[in-house]
């Protein structure tokens, strides 16, 4: 009954500025045609995309800033293909970056009348942090008339400039990032997915000034698509080391290398104040009645994953220290960074030796020979136990002590160690972990199919399942539960359900029900038509050409299905399907039908190593995905 | 009550006169100190324990007299158990809004054991909105406070409890003297232990109030109000206890079920607190008074502006010249030409004149008649605008196409009616909930005839007419209205019909199809803005509703009658983006059969019939696809699963079937029909045609179906496969079992 008389519904609109220009402009009307050719859903087109990167000194730097600042100017030409439409653009901004100089002109050379609305950006799963979005709206003329487009983007400090996309929201005809680096100052470029890009760089040398340009020539719009991987895995781009800058003749070093960055990192986290003291009492609940190490360890593991909500306050240096360890546990919420600090924190407590511990996920193709703040994006606890390292991830949920989620599996870690660090790799687990495994006995029964099942849920797909249990309202777990089991076929009605202990973290989750499943059997005249495969996983999973980013699967799979179908009295086995077996490192499929006389025993087995589908890879895979479909469209045949 | 001999005279009067306003909050429900939710409700999510919104409206003075400022406070509190972990994570973080300087929000949980424990409204942040800057004084002047706040030591158990406090100062000069009608049901997405709206109101105001589907009344609350010489404050409330949360129920109209009750507050614009018209605060129980409807209504067909002058000019010159023709014989033919003439001007207007965005707003009379009619509000989800469609404003077309016919010696009249999703002309009390419609009636039938946009086809029906209530005003005569229901429409009007012609590749794993889609009625209202989208309907309708200008062409014409448009291509339409029309077109209509089917490739859409004119306009189109999937092998034989292109039966669930407790509203009767024709390959026969004959009616609906096997002698060189499927509903309305 959320109805108040008083409160206004006025929430939306935008502030507006204006900038005087004098830039000519040049006509692109004679290449609207070949532009619309090639970029056939755009509207507007940039034509030439350019960002210059200074540097600078500060000589008196305030709180907040650093010794060296950055700056980026960018400026954009853009060329509707369309009339009279109004561009907009996104333009981000924090406590670190601002704004400057946002201005357009037209192709008179006349200024541009902008709108301009800055606001709080809400990012997912951040309840606040200091990241603030300008909206910027201005017209554009009739088709081919371009619009300049300039705006600066100030780095206070320069360790925040950390990484350059080439693709844009809209696409570049010819692009060009270049950086003026000048003599005092040692800064490295890393290059990421250049590799068929046809990204071109030159050097040059102009008096104090050293020149790096990278250019490429038309560049598509990024596009979001389902399934599509963080795009520092797929699309290329350079990520800015800051090695060091000399001074009066003196050398200071900023981020030469991952000791540096750990170096920055601890100063940050020397002012966290944990008061340990207020976390004692829970600890002994915890832990006084475990007996062996692994048990305590997992007593408090397994609580700050049950009563520590996740909330984000990120705000400033908060995206880099962890709240205080006693603040998170009073308040049963915190980041990834509050819950890492206080299962440290806890686990000292209890006489572990465990650490903090930063981290880059599966998103992020780097590693700690690359010192930026680009390469981590997670921090988790170590502990460190008779020699052994147990990384300990308190944002996830339901996940065993020793077993590591598929983002985590694989990614280096940076350990502290007092004034050192150590590096390390979480392990890698292969796809049996995932292991989803079916047995169901079934038989006719009229024109539909009755029988059992019993699937089993191991790794990803089981702490999906509890996580989607727990989360759904408890009036529709039920519902939710069968409607997930049926994978919303409605040719399947479940009853009997046994649900589990969805709390267990140790033990496989084992899901029972019986079931009909209608429309599965055909009669014609003697003969009977059986399916004995409605899952078909993955059968629909073709990628089409218009699909611009390459595929990533929610984890690997290891699926296995064991079916028995009992043969209906009066009937024999006509025909079962060929075995089919298809196998590749990165995918493989096994099935087969085993006839018993009384008995029809189908087996399957999906195996899917790879969490990545490549866009060169297409091809292949859908070859894969025919000859899968070949199988699953063959039934068994029954007469009388 | 006796004060002390001291207090001066002025004092005296003024606490004697104006009578001290109660103050919100102080009376805290025992309701609001429950902590345990009944059994039947231990396995919901959340139980709502509590609620309550209470308004207490004052009023300033200036000098012994009032101001025009009213100031209104409100308190909110709420109380919510959580039982599960969806809770926890729902109610982990509060967005909150508060007003007025003294404007506050406080938040607690208490433990199961009973302890309390605030949380620090010092950890709120500002939860920054979108503002348009127009509103940011008044955000500023009213001290608009957005924020946010995430709730500590929250877990499974603990009860939430919060206060919202706000102020606002509302002046009638600027603002109004009435606030905007409220009309909700009382069931929320939890369970409701109790729940109350408060009114507690100074002299000179008023709340109209409904209740109905089983809401409660409106009470008095003697003991809440506080009365003075010259001034009381009178309370009012509802409240309502032990309410089931609101359920998901297909086919339902939740205002026409649920529990529901309809609420506005009216301020009197008087200044003087002696005067007799600032009576002590009531309840207006009132429903509609025909009168003050016919009243508000009546000028709406007739609102003569210069574009209504322009589009009755050309369209009464057109049809003047076809009936010269000879072509227009009954007042069918003159209804049904006037409504498409003025169409193809109005269309014409705005796809050839500038197109400016006040132009735009004038044109769709968004800027007509504002102050009596609010024509945004009657722009419900159902006529919500897409990319390529413009609608002529209500008042524009009432009045033109009135007058058009007039002019043709055919009366029409004003239907205005209550939307058939917020219920009967009984339980209307706001003119809010009006609309209105053309009524035109010829010698064969009624018309009810909507404000067009681009696709709208003469007599098309529309769901929230169906049964629709209300009253009809009259023009041949002063104040003649009366009572009238608009017919539902019937089985026959409403079609969806899809025609298959299919054969298989060689390798009989692909499906070559061939589908003609017709749909007539309100069936085709979601596709036909798609169906048109390369706008070649312009040129149709610019060429065949072209009138000669008169012989004065080019000389500048005085006064309102001057033809709109009259240029040497006013005939044609050229669209600079039809390709690219095309082509989103087909998009468009290849990612729904995506969504349908397997599609193997999407190979042509041609559209055959644009559904725009005639009596009953069919749209129909005719799409080319192969599909994968619908073929699969047993041992030498091919199963060919033509069910998935029959359609899906809408599969009621088994809470559906056995715990309905509301009627069913469908939107419209109407006829589904499935024809498909299978080649059948050389050298197969076809089995299992015994499960495809079907026929089941009663008196809600009917599915026949029925297959056959037609010899190739008589259809070609192959045997074909001929099946039919046809679903009626024939009802619009079921009572629920047990009624």
């Amino acid at each position: 009954m959320d109805h108040r008389l008083i409160l206004p519904c006025i929430f939306s609109c935008m502030s507006s500025f204006s900038f005087v220009s004098s830039n000519a402009q040049a006509d692109y009307a004679d290449k609207v045609t070949s532009l619309k050719n090639q970029f056939p859903k755009e509207e507007v087109v940039a034509y030439e995309h350019k960002e210059i990167v200074n540097f600078s000194l500060n000589q008196k730097p305030a709180p907040g800033e650093g010794k060296v600042k950055a700056t980026v100017t960018t400026q954009i030409t853009l060329v509707p293909i369309k009339d009279y439409i109004k561009y907009e653009d996104g333009l981000f901004y924090n406590q670190q970056i601002s704004i400057d100089n946002i201005r357009a002109t037209n192709s008179k050379g006349k200024e541009v009348l902008i709108q301009k609305q800055c606001t709080s950006y809400s990012q997912e799963d951040i309840f606040q942090d200091d990241t603030k979005l300008c909206v910027v709206k201005f017209p554009l003329e009739e088709k081919g008339k371009s619009c300049t487009y300039t705006y600066q983007e100030i780095y206070k400090d320069i360790k925040y400039l950390t990484s350059f996309y080439f693709n844009k929201s809209i696409p570049v005809v010819d692009e060009t990032v270049e950086f003026d680096i000048p003599s005092w100052m040692e800064f490295d470029l890393r290059e990421f997915n250049f590799q068929g890009a046809g990204i071109e760089k030159t050097t040059t040398k102009e008096n104090d000034l050293t020149k790096v340009s990278f250019h490429l020539k038309n560049a598509p719009a990024y596009e979001e698509e389902e399934h599509s991987p963080n795009h520092a895995l797929s699309y290329p781009h350079i990520i800015c080391v800051n090695k060091a800058y000399t001074e009066n003749g003196q050398r200071k070093v900023l981020f030469e290398s991952v000791k540096d960055l750990y170096g920055w990192y601890r100063t940050v986290c020397d002012s966290i104040g944990n008061e340990p003291s207020e976390l004692k009492e829970k600890v002994v609940s915890l832990t006084g009645a475990k007996k062996t190490d692994l048990e305590k360890i997992e007593a408090i593991f397994y609580w700050v994953q049950d009563n520590i909500r996740y909330i984000a306050f990120e705000n400033g240096i908060m995206g880099f220290r962890p709240d205080a360890a006693q603040n998170v546990f009073k308040k049963k919420y915190g980041d990834c960074k509050g819950k890492a600090n206080l299962l440290k924190e806890m686990l000292k407590l209890a006489g572990y030796d465990a650490r903090l511990t930063w981290i880059g996920t599966s998103d992020l193709p780097y590693d700690y020979s690359l010192p930026s703040l680009s390469v981590d994006n997670h921090m988790i606890c170590t502990v460190i136990l008779n020699g052994k390292k147990y990384f300990l991830d308190g944002t996830e949920e339901y996940i065993a002590l020793n077993d590591y989620a598929q983002r985590l599996q694989g990614k280096q870690v940076l350990i502290e160690d007092g004034k050192n660090y150590i590096l390390d790799r979480i392990p890698v687990f292969p796809s049996e972990r995932n292991k989803t495994k079916q047995v169901t006995k079934m038989r006719v029964d009229g024109d539909a199919i009755k029988g059992n099942s019993n699937v089993e849920y191991n790794g990803e797909g089981k702490i999906f399942t509890q996580m989607a249990y727990a989360s759904t309202r408890t009036e529709n777990k039920t519902d939710a539960l069968s409607s997930f089991l049926r994978g919303d076929n409605g040719n399947i009605e479940l009853s009997d359900l046994k649900t589990p202990d969805f709390s267990d973290r140790q033990k496989p989750l084992q899901i029972n029900y019986d079931f009909k499943a209608n429309n599965q059997v055909t009669k014609a005249g003697n003969e009977m038509y059986v399916v004995m495969d409605w899952n078909k996983e993955f059968s629909s999973l073709e990628f089409d050409n218009k699909r611009k980013n390459d595929y990533e699967f929610n984890h690997k799979y290891f699926i296995t299905t064991q079916t028995e179908l009992t043969v209906p009295e009066g009937y024999k086995v006509e025909y079962v399907p060929s075995s089919f077996k298809k196998v590749s490192n990165d995918y493989s499929f096994e099935a087969s039908y085993l006839s018993k006389g009384k008995t029809i025993v189908y087996s399957k087995t999906i195996v899917i190593n790879k969490p990545i589908i490549r866009k060169t890879e297409f091809g292949d895979w859908n070859n894969f995905i025919k000859d899968i479909n070949k199988f699953y469209n063959d039934q068994v045949v029954l007469t009388k | 009550m006796k004060f002390p001999f001291f207090i001066s005279y002025t004092l005296l009067f003024a606490v004697r006169a104006f009578a001290q306003a109660p103050q919100l909050g102080t009376n805290i429900e025992n309701e609001f100190t429950v902590t345990t939710v009944p059994d039947k409700w231990k396995n919901e999510s959340a139980v709502i324990i509590g609620q309550k919104t209470e308004y207490l409206f004052t009023r300033l003075s200036s000098g012994r007299n009032y101001s025009t400022v009213v100031r209104i406070r409100e308190y909110i509190h709420k109380r919510i158990k959580l039982q599960d972990k969806n809770a926890l994570e729902k109610f982990s973080a509060f967005n909150y809004v508060t007003m007025g300087k003294d404007g506050s929000a406080e938040y607690k949980i208490i433990k199961p054991g009973g302890k309390e424990e605030a949380v620090d409204m010092k950890t709120a942040v500002e939860d920054e909105k979108e503002i348009d800057p127009i509103y940011k004084p008044i955000f500023f002047s009213l001290n608009i406070k957005s924020q946010k706040i995430a709730i500590p030591n929250l877990e499974v158990g603990d009860i939430i409890d919060y206060t919202l406090k706000s102020t606002i100062d509302w002046d009638m000069k600027l603002e109004g003297i009435g606030f905007k009608p409220f009309i909700f049901t009382l069931t929320n997405s939890y369970p409701t232990l109790y729940q109350q709206y408060r009114f507690t109101m100074v002299n000179g105001m008023k709340v109209q109030y409904r209740n109905y589907n089983g809401a409660p009344n409106l009470r008095f609350d003697p003991k809440a109000s506080v009365y003075g010489d010259k001034e009381s404050f009178l309370s009012y409330y509802f409240l309502d206890r032990d309410r089931e949360k609101t359920t998901d129920v297909r086919w339902n109209y939740e205002l026409r079920t649920a529990p529901s009750v309809k609420f506005r507050v009216i301020l009197l614009a008087d200044n003087d607190p002696s005067s007799k018209g600032l009576g002590e605060a009531t309840v207006d129980r009132a429903g509609l008074n025909p009168d003050d409807v016919y009243k508000r209504y009546v000028g709406a067909a007739g609102y003569v502006t210069p574009t209504v002058t322009s589009l009755v000019a050309y369209t009464t010159q057109y049809i003047s010249k076809k009936k010269e023709e000879g072509s227009l014989k009954t007042d069918d033919d003159l209804i049904r030409e006037s409504y498409y003439c003025l169409r193809k001007v109005f269309l014409e207007m705005y796809y050839k004149g500038p197109v400016h965005s006040d132009l735009e707003k004038y044109m769709t009379g968004k800027k007509l008649y504002k102050k009596i009619l609010a024509e945004e509000k009657k722009n419900g989800p159902d006529k919500e605008e897409r990319e390529d469609e413009i609608r002529i404003g209500g008042v524009t077309f009432a009045t033109a196409l009135r007058m058009c016919l007039s002019s043709q010696n055919i009366p029409a009249e004003l239907q205005v009616y209550v939307p058939r999703s917020l219920g009967s002309w009984r339980d209307a009390i706001f003119m809010d909930e009006l609309d209105f419609v053309v009524k035109v009636k010829s010698k064969r039938k009624y018309y009810f005839l909507e404000p067009f946009n681009n696709f709208d086809a003469f007599g098309t029906p529309y769901q929230y007419l169906e049964g629709a209530e209300g009253y009809s005003i009259g023009y041949d005569q002063a104040n003649r209205y009366y009572r009238a229901t608009i017919p539902a429409t019937t089985l026959n009007d409403n079609l969806q019909k899809q025609d298959y012609s299919i054969s298989f590749n060689d390798g009989m794993d692909i499906v070559k199809a061939e589908r003609i889609s017709s749909y007539l009625g309100d069936e085709k209202a979601s596709l036909i803005g798609n169906a048109n989208l390369d706008r070649s309907y312009l040129n149709y309708d610019f060429a065949k509703y072209y009138v000669e200008p008169s012989s004065d062409k080019g000389k500048k014409k005085k006064g309102n009658d001057e033809p709109v448009i009259a240029t040497s291509d006013a005939t044609k339409y050229d669209d600079p983006d039809k390709e690219e029309h095309i082509k989103a077109r087909r998009d468009i209509f290849e990612k729904s059969l995506k969504e349908e089917l397997d599609v193997d490739k999407y190979e042509d859409f041609e559209l055959l019939k644009d559904g725009r004119y005639g009596d009953t306009a069919l749209l129909q189109y005719k799409e080319k696809f192969t599909l994968k999937k619908l073929m699969s092998k047993a041992g030498k034989n091919y199963i060919f699963e033509v069910g998935k292109l029959i359609g899906d039966q809408i599969k009621l669930g088994q809470s559906e079937l056995a715990g309905r407790q509301v009627e069913i509203w469908i939107p419209h009767a109407r006829t589904i029909e499935n024809n498909v024709s299978v080649r059948i390959p050389q050298g197969y026969t076809v089995e299992g045609l015994q499960d495809l004959n079907m026929n089941i009616d009663n008196e809600s609906g009917s599915f026949i179906s029925s297959a056959k096997v037609v010899p190739r002698d008589s259809v070609g060189d192959n045997d074909k496969l001929l099946i039919s499927a046809k679903k009626i509903y024939k009802k619009n309305w079921q009572k629920k079992e047990g009624q």
